[in-house]
């Protein structure tokens, strides 16, 4: 069992060259005041429970026949020597007693602890600038590291009183062998001394040995993947791609195999090595020595003699612990560096709660802005200057890749323009409060969700729902053209989107789905109405609804919409066609057409599928 | 130690969420002989090396307590050195070569043969997977069971035959020490036994309320694991920062965790006074009883001597051992017996769309006649194609429009046989396709879904769908042509050979949606196909992109029968025949022209679309 426990810790540890002791301290101090901040019983408790159990474990383990054995041979009564016993029986039992109620204080406040962690990592979750999602290293590394906070947080914990209850273990034992020969415990230190000569070494090839095997495996999951997912599904039935999946399969089979060929001996050579002297040589050892001095030097007491035979292999498996618990420590303050970084992640843009609210919206003004996406050398908007006054239509049009989303994320102040600013009533929205800032702007994105919250609170995106809302909840949806489904719904707009809590939960179709989030603009009393390609996934015919009734929602409201389908241009105030991460043509549909440049041509492509050719030049 | 892994071990079980239900024996040993035939078959070494090291393991148990027996009594009795010396070598030299054999068998053979067996498992479970029918994917508890059995597989099939050799081990080594232990004492071995036998009972007891508790706190966890993906994925986040949803969110979790707690705290009554119990029987009766036990008799009972004393607490702690990892083993056991016999119904699923004739003719023409359709697995039963008349010519061009959920995907489906009609009947030059066998059949039909998918393989790859040979070049490179590829394939680094996707290397190559469409598009091309789909094939382009794309497909395709599926009805004007479908019936059907003419639905969607550009111009 335990051997096989070393192993994997020794698999998992070390993806790193040099350990840093005292960031290592550090770390593991760390995670362990956030622990005892979220539940200080718990560390407290962990601590008596751990030097009870290590004293226990002396007790019963090694006292126990020493003195029973040495009271025998020094004559002690047998009566004192039945009381001793009782008492240790004694002390066993209520020990288990005391462990077992503890047992369930800790798993009853595990989750207080969990949901401690949780509610700070959600916190910062919600903080934390977008550019951090759009940085896979980041959401890698951090998401995740707050995911496991709490698991990790105890094995931080359990891994310090890890040592001191070995420390009181072997303290006790090995005081005990100390006093019969000192030189039992140099026998004892023999595994702990084995792992340091040719420990660094063994790793370094289970490291090169694992990380091989990983980039294979790598591929075999993603074979795996492509048998069973769905998106897969029909291309395997309607292709030949399933050959292609199986070769890859088969050499990812036969480059293991090679690797096993290559790295197999060795490692197991050093395991050997290492197992053979813990296993064998250590128990074989202290049997030869002990034997000696009793039968042939005759220095030894017959006790004594047992209590070291019995003992040492423990004390040699503690010792070797020791390290293990080391190396545990350098993993788990690995992950505190990841979770650290994500705590104390220094938001860029920051709520200050000092700093003025907007006051009623006039006017938006951008300036020579720039901006690129982090690791990205082209820039994914370059240079770009507008204005939009209250009550304006604005139509956002150009190819994919062009820069239109970016745009809008920069307009809410998810990112900061790398140079140039963007100005709302003449002062740089850097100095309005976020909150405030942001309140300004009803949304729809390309990538629209739901929450798994009631319909009501998914349009009004907030909870306490009150009857006023709800009112107000369906009247939008009335304008999102969605008030019938909804309302055939049992139990109205209180009906939970998705069965992820609720069984009786609504599903929605991607059309339905967006129609809901659309009607979060007719909501919400925002003064910015934005809407990233907000008919997509809408058929014509509701799609021409959708419209009308978003411009007879969001009159006297500010619009900036973004689409290809340049139909929907036609009804803006002005068009700004971006190209590249620039502005190259802007005006009204008509002078864009009277320009006959960019514009017009995509809109003769697109409409002339549509209209008889003298309609076109006419 | 021991008491330390206890306690961590309990804290796990709370965490761990998914508990399932429990098989009865001999559905556990059914389930197992199922997998084993696998090993006998594919790697009988496997068995062999695992009996060899059971049995060496007995020995090396047997020996090890003999051994301590010996020595005490030597020392006790005080025999000559140099004899004791040739006992310690001896047992040494075993064990360090026991040791040697034991590392090649889990560093070298295992693993190798662990390969070897997956491979042919996996390749078993692919081609299954493979032939399954689309419709199981639409059955959620199939479709659940079946992708646990293909995701575990790889280290499923490892573990249960781990935990084999294991319990062949355990439980030859216990035998050897519980005879030689009954020997030695019988009250010790009585003790044991009962104490392994109650602490089963207790287990058991546990395990109920474990289940039960899961059972209870499983609905809860699973709304956990939804606030942990709002919070963490990135889908979320912009909407997270509007409004007040995050604030709302993080209260409904607040409130979430007070129920896992409250649940929790309820079970945690039951389980005390159950670990108590257990810990007396299994854990307090053996090692402490059974100690004190054997200190009163040395101490009381002169004839025994130091040697049986220490060799019957050896062997005593070593049986507990063994027995305890039985019980945890036979616990593992049953979870497999669950796993196995999900591989087991997917590996004897019977496909239900099949065919015998192999011999498919060329393309002549399709007929759909009286065709009604309802998905498996959906409540209500309702028909989401009714009563579809049609016919398809070689050489034509036909679209097919309408609006979203209307049925025309799901005809498609039908027309590739990825599901066959449940009433009414599809014909295949005059014949109907399910005589056909379904590989035999398809390999006449190319189509393009709206989720296509590209995968991790090369370009070439990609376009011939299936292996590629230096003979596809020019097929794949035309192919290309045709998709509107061609400016793309210039940037690749390495040409039609350019690795897809970064699955698997760095340097792979990233499409976007529309580059990757292009490539799907490509497909159909690449092969003589016959008869062509186009599930919206334009979608994720824009507006240039797309008119050109539809003059290349059009030119390439000449001669060929094309269906063409939008709701952009400018994509499919030019079509010899239009399909109006509306609520899974077809409702008009005609050139354009004659559609206009009759004034009915269409026209109407026509002239919806088309307004907005006309008032504009």
């Amino acid at each position: 069992m335990k051997k096989r426990k070393t192993e994997k810790q020794t698999t998992e540890k070390q993806e790193k060259k040099k350990i840093n002791w005292r960031r290592t301290f550090q770390n593991n101090v760390y995670m362990l005041r956030l622990l005892i901040k979220a539940c200080p019983g718990v560390f407290i408790l962990d601590l008596i429970t751990t030097i009870v159990s290590a004293v226990r474990s002396f007790l019963t383990g090694t006292y126990l026949y020493m003195y029973a054995l040495n009271a025998l041979q020094e004559g002690v009564a047998l009566d004192s020597i039945l009381v001793t016993l009782g008492c240790m029986i004694t002390f066993c039992v209520l020990e288990m007693l005391f462990q077992n109620l503890s047992a369930c204080y800790f798993n009853i406040k595990y989750h207080v602890v969990n949901g401690y962690f949780q509610s700070i990592m959600q916190k910062k979750a919600v903080e934390v600038d977008l550019a951090c999602y759009e940085n896979a290293a980041f959401f890698d590394t951090y998401i995740k590291a707050a995911d496991e906070a709490t698991s990790r947080a105890y094995s931080v914990m359990n891994n310090i009183t890890g040592v001191i209850w070995v420390i009181v273990n072997v303290g006790a034992t090995g005081a005990l062998i100390v006093s019969i020969d000192p030189v039992f415990i140099l026998i004892a230190l023999a595994p702990a001394i084995c792992t340091l000569l040719i420990g660094k070494k063994r790793n370094r090839l289970r490291y090169d040995y694992d990380m091989r095997n990983k980039e294979v495996g790598r591929q075999r999951d993603y074979v795996r993947r492509t048998f069973y997912l769905k998106d897969f599904s029909k291309e395997m039935r309607l292709s030949e791609m399933w050959k292609v999946m199986y070769e890859r399969m088969h050499n990812s089979v036969a480059e293991l195999k090679e690797n096993i060929h290559k790295y197999g001996y060795k490692v197991m050579l050093f395991r050997y090595l290492y197992d053979v002297i813990y296993n064998v040589l250590v128990y074989s050892g202290t049997v030869f020595l002990a034997s000696f001095k009793t039968l042939v030097l005759k220095n030894m007491l017959i006790g004594d003699c047992f209590v070291v035979i019995n003992s040492i292999s423990n004390v040699a498996g503690n010792i070797n612990y020791m390290g293990n618990v080391f190396l545990k420590l350098d993993e788990n303050s690995l992950y505190v560096d990841n979770l650290r970084k994500f705590l104390e992640y220094e938001v860029r843009i920051a709520e200050d709660e000092n700093a003025p609210v907007v006051s009623a919206f006039e006017k938006l003004e951008l300036r020579n802005m720039t901006f690129s996406y982090e690791g990205q050398k082209t820039p994914a908007l370059a240079g770009v200057s507008f204005e939009v006054k209250a009550g304006e239509k604005i139509a956002i049009v150009g190819h994919n890749g062009a820069g239109k989303t970016t745009l809008i994320k920069l307009l809410q102040r998810l990112y900061d323009p790398d140079e140039g600013e963007i100005l709302v009533n003449g002062e740089n929205i850097k100095t309005y409060r976020l909150s405030s800032y942001r309140a300004l702007f009803g949304t729809v994105f390309q990538d629209y969700c739901l929450f798994a919250t009631t319909v009501a609170e998914n349009v009004m995106l907030r909870g306490n729902i009150t009857d006023e809302d709800r009112e107000i909840v369906k009247a939008s949806l009335q304008k999102a053209g969605i008030s019938e489904k909804i309302e055939a719904l049992p139990n109205g707009v209180d009906t939970t989107v998705t069965r992820e809590f609720d069984k009786e939960g609504a599903m929605f179709s991607g059309g339905e789905a967006q129609k809901i989030s659309i009607a979060r603009l007719f909501a919400g009393g925002q003064e910015i109405v934005i809407m990233d390609e907000p008919t997509s996934a809408l058929d014509p015919i509701a799609e021409q609804e959708m419209y009308r009734n978003m411009f007879e929602a969001c009159q006297g409201k500010t619009v900036i919409f973004i689409s290809h389908r340049l139909s929907s241009a036609t009804m803006a105030d002005r068009v700004y066609l971006f190209e590249n991460g620039q502005i190259i043509e802007a005006g009204t549909h008509k002078e864009l057409l009277a320009l006959d440049a960019k514009y017009a041509d995509m809109w003769h492509k697109q409409a002339d599928t549509y209209l008889d050719k003298k309609e076109v030049t006419a | 130690m021991k008491k330390k892994e206890k306690k961590e071990k309990k804290q796990k079980k709370e965490t761990d969420e998914k508990k399932k239900e429990r098989h009865n024996p001999v559905r556990v040993v059914k389930n197992l002989w199922f997998m084993l035939q696998f090993v006998f078959k594919y790697t009988p070494m496997y068995a062999v090396i695992t009996v060899i090291e059971a049995l060496g393991r007995g020995a090396s148990h047997v020996i090890g307590i003999l051994f301590t027996k010996y020595i005490f009594d030597a020392i006790e009795k005080g025999t000559d050195f140099r004899e004791v010396l040739f006992w310690i070598l001896l047992v040494t030299g075993y064990n360090a070569a026991f040791e040697l054999f034991n590392k090649w068998r889990y560093d070298v053979f295992f693993p190798r043969a662990k390969l070897t067996l997956h491979e042919t498992i996996q390749n078993e479970l692919y081609k299954k997977a493979r032939e399954l029918d689309q419709s199981c994917y639409d059955d959620p508890e199939f479709y659940n069971d079946f992708i646990w059995a293909i995701r575990e597989s790889d280290g499923r099939t490892a573990n249960i035959v781990e935990c084999f050799s294991i319990m062949i081990n355990r439980v030859t080594s216990s035998a050897a020490v519980l005879g030689l232990l009954a020997s030695m004492d019988w009250v010790v071995t009585l003790i044991l036994v009962s104490s392994v036998i109650l602490g089963f009972v207790v287990k058991t007891c546990l395990n109920k309320i474990g289940y039960r508790h899961s059972l209870e706190a499983n609905p809860i966890w699973r709304k956990v694991g939804y606030f942990r993906r709002v919070f963490y994925m990135p889908d979320y986040a912009k909407e997270l920062r509007q409004g007040g949803i995050a604030e709302h969110l993080q209260n409904e979790y607040q409130k979430t965790n007070k129920e896992i707690i409250a649940c929790n705290k309820k079970y945690q009554k039951k389980y005390l006074g159950l670990w108590i119990l257990s810990d007396l029987l299994v854990y307090l009766m053996p090692s402490v009883g059974i100690t004190s036990y054997l200190v009163v008799r040395y101490i009381t009972d002169a004839t025994l001597s130091l040697g049986s004393f220490s060799a019957s607490i050896s062997a005593s702690h070593k049986l507990y051992y063994t027995l305890d990892d039985i019980g945890n083993y036979i616990n593992k056991f049953h979870e497999h017996s669950l796993y196995i016999e999900k591989v087991k119904t997917f590996i004897q699923y019977q496909p239900k769309i099949k065919g015998e004739e192999t011999n498919v003719p060329a393309f002549e023409t399709l007929t759909v006649k009286n065709l009604d359709f309802v998905y498996p697995f959906t409540k209500d039963d309702k028909k989401t194609l009714e009563g579809l008349d049609l016919e398809i010519k070689k050489g034509e061009k036909v679209a097919f429009v309408g609006y979203n959920g209307a049925g025309k995907t799901t005809l498609i489906k039908l027309l590739m046989r990825l599901y066959d009609a449940t009433s009414g009947e599809i014909l295949y030059n005059g014949r109907n396709v399910t005589d056909f066998d379904p590989e035999k059949y398809r390999e006449h039909i190319g189509a393009v879904f709206q989720d296509y998918k590209v995968f991790a393989a090369t370009v070439a790859e990609n376009v011939m769908g299936g292996t590629y040979t230096d003979a596809d070049e020019e097929a794949v490179l035309s192919a290309l042509r045709a998709a509107s590829f061609e400016e793309k394939l210039k940037q690749l680094p390495d040409g039609i050979h350019s690795q897809l996707t970064t699955e698997f290397s760095k340097e792979g190559v990233g499409l976007s949606g529309g580059e990757a469409q292009k490539i799907a598009i490509a497909r159909v091309f690449a092969r003589p196909f016959e008869l062509i789909i186009m599930d919206e094939p334009s979608s994720a382009l824009d507006p240039i992109a797309e008119y050109e794309l539809n003059q290349s497909i059009l030119k390439h395709a000449e001669g060929k029968t094309v269906i063409f599926i939008s709701h952009r009805l400018s994509t499919t004007r030019m079509a010899d025949r239009i399909y109006m479908f509306d609520g899974g019936k077809i409702v008009e059907s005609g050139s354009h022209d004659e559609l206009m003419a009759q004034d009915g639905k269409y026209a109407e969607m026509y002239r919806v679309q088309a307004k907005k550009y006309k008032t504009a111009s």
